[in-house]
């Protein structure tokens, strides 16, 4: 049985990463006033940063449209047996309500599982990556269905921010809403707990902050799989993953995933976060 | 000119593009309304986009009837759909679309029907439809356009009815969603989709005198104090939302989706059965879900069974704000007391979620009764207190055994040592483990503060004439000086910043903003790699109070 798994550019999962799995990325929408681009695919993050570092027009973001959805769902239903398509937190984004309106209007063709991950960045690419290792097993649909819904609730997903403006311009802020206001500057660290933003704690400096960072993933070992992200500072990232490499069972290297446009649009640059999935109890 | 009342596509694609107009004057206000279900701001932006892919399908219709048109502008909102508000609008289309069918006209029986099918369609759209939002406006909508439609209404008297209703609808959604009644304002995509059909009307009524601007109505169920419900208003419409939301699909054969309908609706509310005689789709707010599912299994084989308790939102917003009323807002959660001097050091203990800043410092260290006294006051029972100040400490532990609440100590040292702790405060936890927390953070921390030496001494090695400024850090004597920003500079060096360390330095009311930002910039220039934070603390006698981590 193949079983194609789809999820969506929130996920931050690197390009080559989604190839060599078999996973499909559905591009989020980014727009800057009246240009609209396809995240990662006519908008890079390199390009993206710096327009947000320079363009005077906030971004802002939206969902594939139940169209898009469902054209990729034709498209991919012909030479796979079932789709399961999962994406970022319904409380976050409308693309889940998206993808289950294309998947309705894609026909009785090819059974789809949209599944709400209630997770977003690395945290849905975690629980993405799993789902697609059972589909790659040659596992029956009810099965990669099940690990993406069983991967989700394993996996968490918090980084450290440089400031929160970018949250609350996009009104993704939840309940890290309190840490607003501080008349002091920050390291804002924010976690995605059912399915919203929540304050997960704040820090005076950057080494700080990647301590904590650090120390949480560490308080929630064991751990399966582990990504750092960042949106422009890589060289923190890369010596956070060196750093927790001891977390990973042997032979397992941290993914290293770049921050796309689409989340990069509500975390600004500067953000370092981590992704993890926990193991099985 | 109003139209006739039987229209082809032509005045279909026009009734729609001069809705379009109308909802694009009102996108701003639109967008002010969003809080729900993402308080994004850009409701109106996406539903006035989506207006513009369906203006635009319909606008390559060639022909004029108006079912191909209907179906083209469903075509074109299935694509260009944005947001989550364009999703539901864009099933609305698909049910107009589908119920226009092949019609080439439209009268006002036919538009009834397409807004049920629109209806149908739309609440099909959501996995939990949610009451109070565009959803309950398309109900109305519909509602009031088959009433109309019944009683012989021309096509401009439906479309009537339906404005008003809908309008009607628009002010009630605070009553049924607590989210729009926390934030005292009426749904935005509701008021969006209420212009919309304000738009139609206006265009089928040759109404071009009602000004541009359509304000959204006074949202109704909110209470005077800022969007705050009334305890009554809670039991009321407690009474109103009830039950659980019951999804289930059928399939069997020769399946009858009218009668189905029918049954369901004896067992609840908001009654959605849409199908064939193979496979049916229930939706339906029951009291008792348990029957809705043995219907079905009557009826065929369960392929899918969803059941979700509705009251839960509800009951939890109803549950916090009552327990709001009765106990004040500040029960059962943490508050902070902290003892202070200066308004810029006030409001900086504020901005980090402080209930209370009492006033003294070393001059005036507050009595062990003023600071019960303040503990006291606080709305909270579990009180976390910070003296900030080391000669404070012993005062706040007797006021805490005098005082009747739960009042855990930091012994701060100083208000920069207040400040690290507040940053680690986390109100949802309890007194004891903020205690550990708080007192954890401030270890890493080094404290200093700058202060003119009100007579010469030789002091911890170091003489400094009356007048000198002197630089103490972690209660030390550590500079002195005739040159402020020398003084400073030798201070913040003693406590080893590290790399990238942070200096927080707050003036105080005696030294000039301008002067304030050279002293930083000396700091920065000076010492390297730091990164200084300055902060106006507005405090008397020192000069400047740092803090280094």
């Amino acid at each position: 049985m193949t079983v194609k798994v789809i999820t969506d550019s929130t996920s931050d999962l690197p390009s080559d990463l989604a190839e060599r799995l078999g996973i499909e990325l559905v591009p989020a929408n980014v727009h800057f006033g009246d240009e609209t681009f396809k995240d990662g695919r006519d908008l890079s993050a390199d390009e993206f940063y710096e327009r947000l570092a320079h363009g005077d027009t906030f971004p802002r973001t939206s969902q594939p449209s139940p169209g898009e959805f469902m054209e990729i769902y034709k498209r991919f239903g012909k030479d796979a047996d079932a789709i399961v398509s999962i994406h970022v937190s319904s409380k976050l984004s409308g693309t889940y309500n998206s993808a289950v309106q294309g998947a309705q209007e894609a026909g009785d063709g090819c059974p789809i599982e949209v599944v709400d991950s209630q997770q977003a960045s690395m945290g849905l690419g975690m629980a993405a990556i799993a789902a697609a290792r059972a589909a790659n097993d040659g596992s029956p649909v009810d099965e990669v269905a099940a690990t993406a819904r069983d991967a989700s609730k394993r996996s968490v997903c918090f980084p450290a921010l440089d400031t929160l403006e970018y949250l609350e311009k996009g009104g993704r802020i939840g309940k890290a809403r309190a840490m607003l206001g501080a008349l002091l500057r920050v390291k804002p660290i924010i976690i995605i707990r059912d399915g919203e933003v929540q304050e997960l704690g704040k820090e005076r400096t950057l080494s700080k902050a990647l301590a904590r960072l650090e120390q949480t993933a560490r308080d929630l070992a064991p751990v399966e799989d582990l990504s750092v992200l960042y949106s422009t500072a890589q060289d923190d990232a890369l010596r956070l993953a060196q750093n927790l490499q001891d977390l990973l069972p042997d032979g397992k290297e941290p993914v290293i995933a770049r921050i796309g446009p689409a989340i990069g649009a509500h975390v600004g640059p500067g953000a370092v976060g981590i992704g993890l999935l926990r193991a099985s109890p | 000119m109003p139209i006739g009342d039987n229209i082809g596509g032509g005045d279909l694609k026009a009734m729609f593009s001069e809705a379009a107009r109308l909802l694009s004057a009102n996108v701003d206000p639109v967008n002010a309304l969003n809080v729900f279900p993402v308080p994004d701001g850009d409701t109106g932006t996406n539903m006035h986009l989506t207006m513009e892919a369906v203006v635009e399908a319909a606008g390559q219709v060639g022909s004029d009837s108006a079912g191909e048109v209907a179906s083209a502008m469903a075509r074109g909102a299935l694509m260009g759909a944005r947001g989550n508000s364009g999703v539901i609008l864009s099933q609305f289309f698909k049910g107009l679309g589908s119920g226009l069918g092949t019609a080439a006209a439209l009268d006002g029986d036919r538009l009834a029907a397409a807004l049920e099918a629109g209806r149908e369609q739309a609440y099909k759209a959501v996995g939990e439809p949610v009451e109070g939002t565009m959803l309950t406006v398309i109900r109305a909508a519909a509602q009031a356009a088959r009433k109309t439609a019944n009683s012989g209404g021309s096509l401009i008297e439906v479309l009537d009815s339906v404005s008003a209703a809908s309008r009607e609808s628009v002010a009630l959604t605070p009553t049924m969603l607590p989210v729009l009644r926390q934030a005292g304002v009426v749904d935005a995509g509701g008021h969006g989709l209420a212009i919309i059909l304000e738009g139609l009307r206006r265009a089928a009524a040759g109404d071009d005198a009602s000004p541009d601007e359509v304000p959204p109505p006074e949202p109704v169920g909110v209470g005077e104090h800022e969007g705050m419900v009334s305890g009554d208003f809670l039991e009321a419409a407690e009474e109103e939302i009830y039950g659980y939301c019951t999804q289930i699909v059928v399939e069997g054969e020769s399946l009858d989706v009218d009668g189905i309908r029918e049954r369901v609706s004896a067992m609840g509310r908001s009654v959605v059965v849409v199908g064939d005689d193979a496979i049916a789709n229930v939706h339906v707010h029951a009291e008792d879900p348990g029957a809705v599912v043995s219907l079905g299994v009557s009826l065929g084989v369960l392929s899918r069974v969803k059941i979700e308790n509705m009251d839960s939102q509800h009951t939890e917003y109803s549950a916090a704000r009552r327990s709001e009323l009765e106990a004040g807002p500040a029960a059962g959660r943490v508050e902070v007391l902290a003892v202070s001097s200066g308004d810029g050091l006030r409001h900086v203990f504020e901005s980090l979620g402080a209930a209370a800043v009492l006033e003294g410092g070393d001059t005036m260290n507050p009595s062990v009764q003023d600071l019960a006294d303040a503990v006291e006051e606080l709305e909270s029972s579990a009180v976390v207190l910070l003296p900030n100040n080391k000669n404070i400490v012993p005062a706040a532990r007797q006021a805490a055994e005098l005082a009747s609440k739960d009042v855990g100590i930091v012994p701060t040292q100083s208000v920069p040592h207040g400040i690290a702790a507040m940053l680690a405060f986390d109100a949802q936890s309890g007194v004891e483990s903020n205690v550990e927390r708080m007192s954890a953070a401030t270890e890493s921390v080094r404290c200093g503060s700058i202060t003119t030496a009100v007579r010469a001494a030789t002091l911890d090695g170091l003489t400094f004439g009356q007048g000198d400024k002197i630089g103490l850090l972690d209660g030390k004597l550590v500079a002195a000086g005739d040159d402020l920003y020398r003084v400073l500079t030798a201070t913040v060096a003693r406590a080893d910043p590290e790399k990238d360390g942070m200096v927080t330095l707050y003036f105080g009311e005696s030294v000039s903003e301008e002067a304030a930002r050279a002293a930083a910039d000396v700091l920065e220039e000076e010492i390297s790699g730091v990164e200084v934070d300055l902060v106006r603390g507005g405090q008397p006698h020192y000069h400047f109070l740092f803090s280094v981590e």
